[in-house]
């Protein structure tokens, strides 16, 4: 409800506006819209929606306010916002999906702006956990518009809409990283921080990466909802396809499911996974292995047996790098050994990582085989370039002494010269003075 | 044996003969043994310019040897010169020779320039030997700009868009030059394939013309003696065979320390040229451009209301007019006698481009 005293300024300010003759030529849309007109007279909140609109891309594509909430927008008075001019005015919050998904959801209608828009987003979220809670009566779960904002909305590959990859942790944070706030659903609030500091926030923040998970990778955005236990693999498996395809082929997928531990999570965590290494693997009592292979069981054997052909493989490519650099310092171009090495040895050491998804240490020494076949062949190029940068070095006394030799025999000769040349000088001094 | 001996200056004056009659050598063969170079302390100077010499030859000679195999290009140079260094047979050792060569060239060009400086050997009536051998040190270090590009690594490209930015901050001249150089807007396969034409062929002829000329007039003239030694001729040293055998030993000791440089430190070939790449940290030109380009980092944005790299640049042309035109203005040398202000301001260059070059190394930020 407006009060009184700001209904009598709008009024009086339509008398005005009414009473101004603008020119027709290069008037735009929001020129001639009552509501544009109106409320950006108006003092703050009332004027901010005229302000947010610039950039919003309804705006954009030239929708107006009464597009989404309703009157008559050609009328200059208060009777633009009467209930029988179709005015919906401000949604409440349960009324919010519904308010959004009247066009949202209406693909015939979307199709006008871009044909490749979804229109499921309205169906997706009451099956969300926001839309149930929604349902269900709690006005404080997420609606479209506390991710997206309700004016000023941006299109989600816009650097500064709150949906562009890099903000969506903010914009999911700023519920679920807030303790008071989500007091009463009684989940953790540490998931924000926890994932800026996993391997997945890395990429995101530090190197920029927006193809990085994010939260609504893993759990959706409009259908968001926590993956179930057996069903992480699959979540996981967008991105890591060959990780999770060697993991339901793996032994631990039916064990994990029996016992109900979250498939991928067990070993790697979820908001917070860091970067994998070799020392999760093993007998050592801080892999991951160790929960549930005691030394002594076939699991704990297979893990050692695992962990041990990865050494090798390591082993054998370090072997090679070191006689790379010794090369190298000695000044050869050894540039197509290290491309060997690059593309044909290093990737074959992420497929045998790969590979311990599927928990077969038969597999994995296959693997490091290939690599290892691989890495001799770089080794024995590599050995060959040292060898030659010796053979260089050792070759190079050759030519320095027949160059010293020359220079002698120079020296010898020029010491000839010139004492024949004094010889000569003195004689015919000596033969001058006489005559 | 006597019967030999006694036949072999026979058979060689029978051979000198034989060429006499065609070529007239013998004229040639007195003059070269009644030619007379200055000996004494300062002698040793004199070398240098025949060791610049001695490596142009070196430089022409593994540069007909790697244009067998080199593919100038974008897409082939950096492959080609990988190519020669690690499959053609002494590949490795020609390249290293031309790189290494022609930094030892430009040092011997360098020494040699100052060392005819500070000797005043400008002084009349040798002004037109000055002014090639200056021509000769503008070519030369044009042949170093131009084929640091050709292998078409990471620094080279970034060396010579640097190279090339201040160029064009010449005034009047610069943009023009420095499009014309890259053949476009910015350093590509366009600015490649002219470095290449002027490496190749456009400087080699007007440096072998220039050196022609710059030895036709050392000919003429004479070397110069010291200020104030112009009568001791007890001092004079016979060209052949005192200088030119000493000359011999000395080409054949560079070319020994070249041999050790290449075997020991080949010349890198570093990492193929991405344009679309940021710049990588510590890129520099090369150590005798280094002392222009460490010296603009000092200058302030704008010096007087001018763009401080142009006042940069603009001082550092108006120092090589002024180099080069040094046996005009050095009037008390013209004279025979000392001139203190000159071998001053000749330190004072030297210590200046000493002090920019390590600092471009050691310390460059």
């Amino acid at each position: 409800m407006l009060s009184r005293r700001r209904a009598t300024a709008l009024a009086f300010t339509a008398l005005q506006l009414a009473s101004v003759q603008a020119p027709l030529v290069g008037r735009s849309a929001a020129d001639d819209d009552a509501c544009v007109l109106c409320h950006s007279e108006l003092p703050a909140p009332l004027n901010a929606p005229v302000v947010a609109m610039q950039h919003d891309i309804h705006a954009q594509k030239g929708l107006t306010c009464a597009d989404c909430h309703g009157g008559d927008a050609t009328l200059m008075d208060m009777s633009s916002m009467a209930p029988e001019k179709g005015f919906r005015g401000r949604p409440k919050a349960a009324e919010i999906p519904a308010f959004c998904g009247r066009c949202h959801a209406d693909g015939a209608y979307m199709r006008r702006f871009d044909p490749r828009l979804p229109t499921d987003q309205l169906q997706q979220y009451w099956t969300s956990v926001h839309g149930q809670r929604l349902r269900q009566g709690d006005t404080k779960v997420a609606t479209c518009v506390s991710c997206h904002g309700a004016h000023g909305v941006l299109a989600p590959d816009q650097a500064e809409s709150r949906v562009f990859p890099a903000n969506v942790p903010a914009t999911c944070g700023g519920c679920h990283s807030n303790a008071d706030y989500m007091a009463e659903y009684g989940i953790p609030t540490d998931q924000e921080s926890r994932y800026r500091r996993s391997v997945h926030g890395d990429l995101l923040f530090v190197q920029r990466d927006f193809s990085a998970p994010t939260c609504n990778d893993c759990h959706g955005n409009h259908g968001a909802f926590p993956p179930g236990a057996n069903s992480i693999a699959e979540v996981c498996g967008v991105c890591h396809a060959n990780n999770a395809a060697l993991f339901v082929r793996s032994p631990h997928r039916r064990a994990f499911d029996e016992r109900g531990f979250p498939q991928c999570v067990t070993c790697h965590s979820n908001h917070d996974i860091q970067r994998t290494n070799d020392e999760m693997l093993g007998g050592d009592p801080k892999a991951v292995c160790a929960p549930c292979h005691p030394p002594g069981s076939a699991g704990h054997q297979a893990a050692v047996d695992m962990r041990d052909a990865i050494d090798h493989l390591k082993g054998v490519i370090a072997h090679t790098e070191t006689t790379l650099t010794r090369a190298k310092q000695m000044g050869m171009e050894v540039s197509e050994e290290e491309y060997s090495l690059r593309e044909s040895v290093r990737p074959q050491l992420i497929m045998v990582r790969t590979q311990t998804h599927l928990a077969d240490p038969r597999a994995v020494l296959e693997a490091v085989a290939t690599g290892v076949t691989a890495a001799a062949a770089s080794d024995a190029s590599a050995q060959a370039t040292l060898a030659e940068a010796q053979a260089r070095r050792r070759n190079l006394l050759i030519p320095l002494a027949l160059i010293a030799a020359l220079m002698i025999l120079l020296g010898a000769k020029l010491r000839q010269l010139e004492k024949r040349s004094g010889d000569e000088h003195d004689l015919r001094t000596r033969s001058d003075r006489n005559s | 044996m006597r019967l030999s001996s006694s036949a072999e200056p026979s058979r060689r004056a029978a051979v000198v003969g034989w060429f006499d009659e065609r070529l007239g050598i013998s004229g040639a063969i007195d003059f070269l043994r009644h030619k007379t170079v200055p000996g004494g302390a300062h002698s040793a100077w004199y070398y240098f310019g025949g060791v610049s010499l001695f490596l142009f030859g070196i430089q022409v000679a593994t540069g007909l040897l790697l244009l067998f195999y080199y593919k100038p290009g974008t897409e082939t140079a950096y492959r080609s010169v990988e190519f020669i260094v690690t499959h053609v047979p002494f590949g490795w050792l020609m390249r290293s020779l031309h790189a290494w060569s022609a930094n030892l060239m430009i040092f011997a060009v360098f020494v040699h320039m100052f060392s005819v400086y500070f000797l005043k050997a400008y002084r009349p009536p040798r002004e037109l030997t000055w002014l090639t051998g200056m021509a000769l040190l503008a070519l030369t270090l044009t042949f170093g700009f131009s084929g640091y590009l050709l292998p078409w690594n990471e620094l080279a490209f970034f060396a010579t868009k640097v190279g090339t930015d201040i160029i064009a901050v010449v005034p009047l001249v610069g943009p023009g030059a420095a499009r014309l150089l890259r053949g476009g807007d910015d350093v590509s396969d366009a600015t490649l394939t002219r470095f290449f034409g002027f490496h190749v062929a456009i400087l080699p002829a007007a440096f072998t013309a220039v050196l022609l000329l710059h030895l036709l007039l050392v000919q003429r003239q004479g070397m110069s003696d010291s200020l104030g030694k112009r009568d001791q001729a007890s001092k004079a040293m016979p060209f052949y065979p005192g200088f030119i055998i000493r000359d011999a030993i000395l080409w054949l000791g560079v070319l020994a320390v070249l041999l050790v440089l290449c075997t020991f430190s080949p010349w890198e070939l570093g990492v193929q040229a991405d344009p679309f790449a940021s710049a990588p940290a510590g890129i520099r030109p090369e150590w005798y451009f280094a002392f222009v380009s460490q010296s603009l980092k000092y200058l302030p944005a704008r010096v007087a209301g001018i763009d401080g790299e142009v006042v940069g640049i603009c001082a550092f042309l108006s120092g090589a007019v002024f180099f080069a035109l040094v046996p005009f203005l050095d009037r008390r040398a013209a004279r025979g006698s000392r001139s203190p202000v000159f071998t001053f301001i000749g330190v004072a260059i030297v210590i200046f481009m000493i002090t920019m070059v390590t600092l471009a190394y050691v310390k460059p930020y």
